[in-house]
């Protein structure tokens, strides 16, 4: 059992600290996910935030089959995605991950690549961008990308490595 | 810059961001959630088959039970008349028995077909609204008693058998072996037709069954005496298989959760 499993069956039992403890392990996760897909830092808050509310009210449901960070990122998916649809459109969030991109003042090389790379990635179609950024962004596993996603790992395998060779030709060409 | 370490860095954008603050406010929102959200405890499947006991099991044993003495009664006054006619009753007995103990077990077997019909046809649904427990979950459980029931019938009619000398490899052959078979046809027939087709021609279908395969029994013992017995028990495992195969997976389908405040 690992610690994440005894975790969850602590927090179904009641256990308060244990809620927290597992909060606090996925909290910068999650809150990188969604910096991601909302326009500020402060919105991309605010859909942690309802992330884990929602995991607080409906942890009792979930039935634990060793693949905790898969459901919770899919809460966080929908959650940014009625967060999105609610307040901002498409063309406003492309600009403000541009934007964000090249915020960091490191030198005009690094933000002119940054730039580079955001415009090579929200050139991607919506699916292809959240492979993306699972993979890359989240560091999740093939198999946690398709349990997120709902898709065979085969098809997440051959969509990734399409959105890869998009994202290369883009910068070289 | 390396192209690898150009992607890693560019994901890498937000992950030296300060959130304390913000993380301490979630964890405790978090708290009155949870602690105002109401808890819903678990039970397991087999508490709640346990708590059904007193709602199905007991009808459908009794009906079992009754089927039972009218089997029961039919043939002990079939044996007193042949008493009154002078006849060998005895003897008469054990020539009779076997296939009165194949039609017994057509008929154990066929019981079932009225519950379970009506059970699909109308879905459970009072129970399976007021339990939040699944429809497969009611079905096998009204499965388990029936099977349970089934059980105690056979052990009846296997007693009665004895009482009038019939060796075991009969009992096996015009006992045991139409049940199984007419068992697993009304299973399969259940799980896989409509429950109109399944109460209107499940009946008919399984007895025949139960009465096929007697009589293949019946006559292999004839042609191959050695090897009959070794044949039948394989087929009698397989059917095991089969019913078993048939029941897990309405087991490990059903939601094995019932919730109550």
């Amino acid at each position: 059992m690992t610690h994440e499993d005894e975790l969850i069956r602590q927090i179904k039992k009641g256990s308060q600290e244990c809620l927290d403890e597992l909060i606090r392990l996925y909290y910068p996760a999650i809150l990188r996910y969604c910096l991601w897909h909302m326009p500020d830092r402060e919105s991309a808050q605010d859909a942690v935030q309802e992330t884990f509310l929602k995991l607080a009210r409906f942890i009792g449901r979930y039935e634990h089959r060793g693949q905790f960070r898969a459901f919770l990122y899919r809460i966080a998916a929908n959650t940014c995605t009625d967060m999105k649809r609610r307040f901002f459109s498409e063309e406003f969030l492309t600009a403000q991950i541009i934007e964000n991109a090249c915020y960091e003042e490191n030198g005009f090389q690094l933000a002119d690549d940054r730039q580079q790379l955001a415009t090579a990635f929200c050139s991607l179609e919506g699916e292809a961008k959240e492979l993306v950024l699972l993979k890359y962004g989240q560091e999740l596993t093939l198999r946690e990308i398709a349990a997120i996603t709902g898709l065979p790992l085969r098809t997440v395998q051959t969509r990734l490595r399409r959105a890869i060779r998009t994202m290369r030709r883009i910068l070289d060409g | 810059m390396k192209k690898k370490e150009q992607w890693n860095n560019f994901f890498a954008l937000e992950r030296s961001i300060c959130y304390s603050e913000h993380l301490q406010e979630t964890i405790k929102l978090a708290h009155c959630t949870n602690a105002s959200h109401t808890i819903r405890y678990r039970i397991s499947m087999w508490h709640i088959v346990v708590k059904q006991l007193k709602f199905f099991a007991l009808k459908i044993w009794l009906l079992q039970g009754l089927l039972l003495a009218a089997l029961c009664a039919l043939f002990f006054q079939l044996y007193s008349i042949s008493v009154v006619y002078g006849v060998d009753a005895f003897e008469w007995a054990k020539r009779v028995l076997p296939k009165s103990l194949c039609l017994g077990a057509g008929a154990i077997a066929v019981s079932a077909i009225p519950l379970l019909s009506r059970s699909t046809h109308y879905k459970m649904a009072e129970l399976e609204q007021s339990t939040y427990f699944s429809l497969r979950g009611n079905l096998f459980a009204q499965l388990l008693f029936m099977g349970i029931g089934d059980l105690g019938m056979l052990s009846a009619l296997i007693l009665l058998a004895i009482k009038f000398r019939i060796t075991g490899d009969t009992i096996f052959l015009s006992l045991i072996i139409p049940f199984l078979t007419a068992a697993t046809f009304c299973l399969i027939l259940w799980m896989r037709t409509t429950p109109s087709f399944f109460r209107n021609a499940g009946v008919i279908l399984c007895g025949a069954s139960a009465l096929f395969v007697y009589q293949i029994a019946d006559n292999s013992k004839l042609l191959i005496p050695e090897a009959a017995l070794y044949i039948w028990i394989l087929y009698a495992l397989t059917c095991i298989g089969i019913m078993y195969y048939a029941c897990s997976k309405l087991y490990y389908h059903s939601a094995a959760e019932t919730n109550f405040n």
